[in-house]
């Protein structure tokens, strides 16, 4: 079924890195819904590069919002759904995989801070996001556009102050996890978890020539997902670096 | 010889006052008394003066101090001093620029002496020879004023409310006071000489003069008589403390009275308010009692609920009402007119002896949900796949419908608070929305994301592998979605009439209403 991804993929790839790209990742590729988010290792790499940034966070908050100027009426007027997360963790940020210095302050985004998630009611669209209250989440957060982000704010009731995040490929960058409990504080979380923060870490340092050194070691790791996405990984940066 | 201010006994005092004592005594500040008795034998002197509140909380205590061990100066010389306690029992001091350096000079000693209260944080002293004005937190001079004659000296009789004082003078020796003084904020003086007769008592100088109410002073003559005669304009400042014996007035504590800030609730919400009075009389509490006024010709009967009305604090209700009183919302936003039903919250503050005040705020409950619920049909799917196939050309096909189905909303979201009095009418509304998608006739949906319909359209696919067909199944159900949802999108004016025909007979008729639009 990974071959499903494929159409997206060929997207992805020819993004790159920047923001503006990533644009075509609002409209869902004809992803498999059928398939366990937890279970989808798959595209690593170009997952967390096309992501603002991946986080660990739970839903504290579900809103609706409604189209700005326009009189209640119950349910006619919806404009989306808006999901306040509490990042607990960031495990990729978006300039950790660009070899060009990204100084936005739109880039900050740390723990303790609610990043918000907005999904438009339109159009209907199958493999939107959906998230439930409570819950805690693995997220790959993709930035729509400037000019996304001022519509929004500009038509809905939303606070033009803030940043509205996406899911990256929608409902694919919604990743459930397991919620610490008293009884249970460290519960098994699912593989993907793991693998991108792994793949995360080896791109986290600022030099370019210790990026490489860390994804080459992961390559060595001897975890096939993790050695492929890794010189994925090292491939782009050199392209990038050169 | 000090009047203690009435409501001070609220304050921690953690510093003690020896009044009177010649030689070996305690400066009020230190509590190791038996130290300093011991280092300092016979050596400074010290005087405890009068006590009053500050109109912070705390209290000023008025003392004189000084003096020297030999040649060495202990305290620095002596001088009138007032030291400071504030709410919290810390200390400061200062010193009090009186003629005399003390507050009880024995060459004044016919003049009454007073430290008493003003407006804007500043008090008064006087020691018989002269009158300061000063911060009461800094100690501050803001001015002094002395007779021009030494053998007259001055009496203070009341703060006034703009910010001055009044008093008056008297001679040195009898104490015999011969005109009223008063002083405007600045400490610019201005004199009323006294007749000597106090209503028709000829032979007879007065004696001494102090407040019998806020309108009379009450005057004694040398001759032992007592009169009451209507007072100058004074503009004695609120709460003046008449004391029982006759002695010249002190000023009632300060009271602050208090309410908490405006809030801002959504319907259904509870709010909580509190009342604060500062300088009050522990033995003499005052009494509440909440209320609220809202607009006369609001609708959807404006009302709130004390939790306990007659309580210093109390929570309420949020229950919104119509102003304007009509159904349909005049307009867009999320606050302001009609969104915002605003309540003038009210506590009546009755503090025995005292005429009762009333302080406000406001309860603002806002009723403004958009949108109120939803029933969300981007959730809606075709979930499973069809079972497939290879021929002997291994070519794939589509063999059965498998375990094909239908996802469609069982379930609604209402974004209305469950308190609000709008919930019921929004969950009504929505349940009507949710049944529309039950599948089969009858139902304005029910025909939609049928997977027969699907089955239809995929069953003829072809792929030279499994993978390959389930991508096109997979391709095939996004455009079936989008199909679907574009019929979805034709019904939606109906659906709402439907919906609407149910939650517009709910209570409350208003805010939430169709309004004419389906």
């Amino acid at each position: 079924m990974k071959k499903a991804y494929l159409g997206s993929l060929i997207l992805l790839s020819a993004a790159g890195f920047g923001q503006d790209q990533t644009i075509k990742n609002e409209q869902a590729a004809p992803i498999d819904l059928e398939q366990r988010r937890e279970l989808d290792l798959g595209d690593l790499y170009h997952r967390v590069a096309t992501s603002r940034f991946a986080v660990v966070g739970t839903v504290v908050k579900h809103e609706g919002v409604g189209v700005r100027s326009q009189i209640p009426s119950i349910d006619s007027n919806m404009a989306g759904d808006l999901y306040t997360i509490n990042v607990e963790k960031v495990v990729c940020r978006q300039t950790d995989f660009d070899t060009r210095a990204l100084s936005s302050s739109k880039l900050q985004l740390e723990p303790e801070i609610p990043s918000y998630l907005f999904v438009p009611y339109l159009p209907l669209a199958r493999g939107k996001e959906k998230l439930a209250l409570g819950q805690r989440y693995l997220l790959f957060l993709f930035e729509p556009a400037r000019e996304k982000q001022k519509e929004w704010t500009k038509s809905f009731e939303l606070d033009p102050r803030q940043t509205y995040y996406r899911g990256e490929e929608l409902s694919r960058g919604v990743i459930p996890l397991a919620k610490p409990t008293p009884e249970n504080p460290m519960p098994e979380q699912p593989l993907v978890l793991e693998k991108v923060t792994r793949l995360c870490d080896a791109l986290r340092p600022k030099d370019v020539a210790d990026k490489l050194a860390a994804l080459n070691k992961l390559a060595a790791s001897g975890d096939p997902i993790l050695a492929n996405e890794a010189e994925l990984a090292a491939k782009e940066l050199r392209k990038h670096s050169d | 010889m000090a009047r203690f201010p009435r409501g001070i006994s609220s304050v921690s005092i953690s510093s003690k006052v020896t009044a009177d004592c010649w030689g070996g005594c305690q400066d009020p500040g230190q509590t190791d008394f038996t130290d300093l008795t011991n280092e300092f034998p016979n050596a400074a002197q010290f005087q405890a003066g009068e006590i009053i509140p500050d109109g912070q909380g705390a209290a000023l205590v008025a003392w004189s101090g000084g003096g020297t061990i030999g040649t060495t100066p202990v305290l620095g010389p002596f001088q009138a001093r007032v030291r400071r306690f504030d709410a919290f029992g810390s200390t400061s001091d200062y010193t009090v620029p009186l003629a005399s350096f003390d507050w009880s000079s024995p060459n004044f000693n016919r003049i009454p002496r007073a430290l008493i209260l003003g407006e804007n944080n500043v008090a008064f002293g006087s020691d018989g020879q002269s009158a300061v004005a000063f911060d009461v937190t800094s100690g501050t001079q803001k001015w002094t004023f002395q007779p021009g004659d030494v053998l007259t000296g001055v009496a203070l009789l009341n703060s006034r409310a703009d910010g001055g004082a009044t008093g008056y003078t008297a001679d040195r020796n009898s104490g015999i006071a011969d005109a009223l003084l008063t002083f405007d904020p600045s400490g610019t003086a201005a004199s009323f000489p006294l007749a000597s007769s106090v209503n028709g008592s000829p032979t007879s100088n007065i004696d001494n003069l102090s407040f019998f109410d806020p309108a009379t002073l009450l005057a004694t003559t040398t001759t032992g008589q007592a009169q009451l005669a209507a007072s100058i304009d004074l503009q004695p400042s609120e709460g003046i403390w008449f004391t029982e014996a006759g002695d010249h007035d002190q000023r009632e504590n300060s009271i602050s009275i208090k309410i908490s800030d405006p809030q801002s609730i959504k319907d259904g919400e509870a709010a909580s308010f509190r009342v604060t009075v500062l300088g009050a009389d522990q033995n003499k509490p005052p009494t509440y009692q909440w209320s609220f006024k809202a607009p006369g010709d609001a609708g959807n009967n404006p009302n709130v609920n004390f939790t306990d009305p007659a309580g210093s604090s109390t929570n309420t209700d949020g229950h919104w009402f119509a102003e304007p009183n009509q159904a349909c919302p005049p307009n867009a936003g999320p606050t302001g007119p009609y969104w915002d039903a605003q309540y003038k919250i009210q506590n009546t503050v009755t503090i025995p002896n005292r005429k009762a005040k009333t302080v406000k705020t406001t309860s603002t409950v806002n009723a403004y949900w958009n949108p109120a619920g939803q029933v969300n049909p981007n959730d809606n799917d075709i979930t499973g796949l069809p079972t497939m196939a290879s021929d002997n050309k291994s070519l794939w096909h589509v063999t059965g419908k498998g375990n094909l189905a239908r996802k469609v909303p069982t379930q609604a979201t209402i974004f209305v608070i469950p308190q609000s009095q709008f919930y019921n009418k929004t969950a009504q509304h929505e349940q009507v929305h949710v049944t529309q998608w039950i599948a089969g006739p009858g139902h304005l949906f029910g025909d939609l994301w049928n997977p027969d319909n699907f089955y239809n359209q995929i069953q003829n696919l072809t792929a030279t592998s499994q993978a390959g067909l389930t991508i096109q199944i997979n391709e095939a159900k996004v455009s079936f979605f989008n199909a679907q949802a574009a019929i979805y999108q034709q019904r939606v004016s109906q659906a709402e009439k439907e919906a609407f025909a149910v939650s517009d007979q709910i209570a409350p008729q208003y805010a939430y209403q169709n309004c004419s639009r389906y």
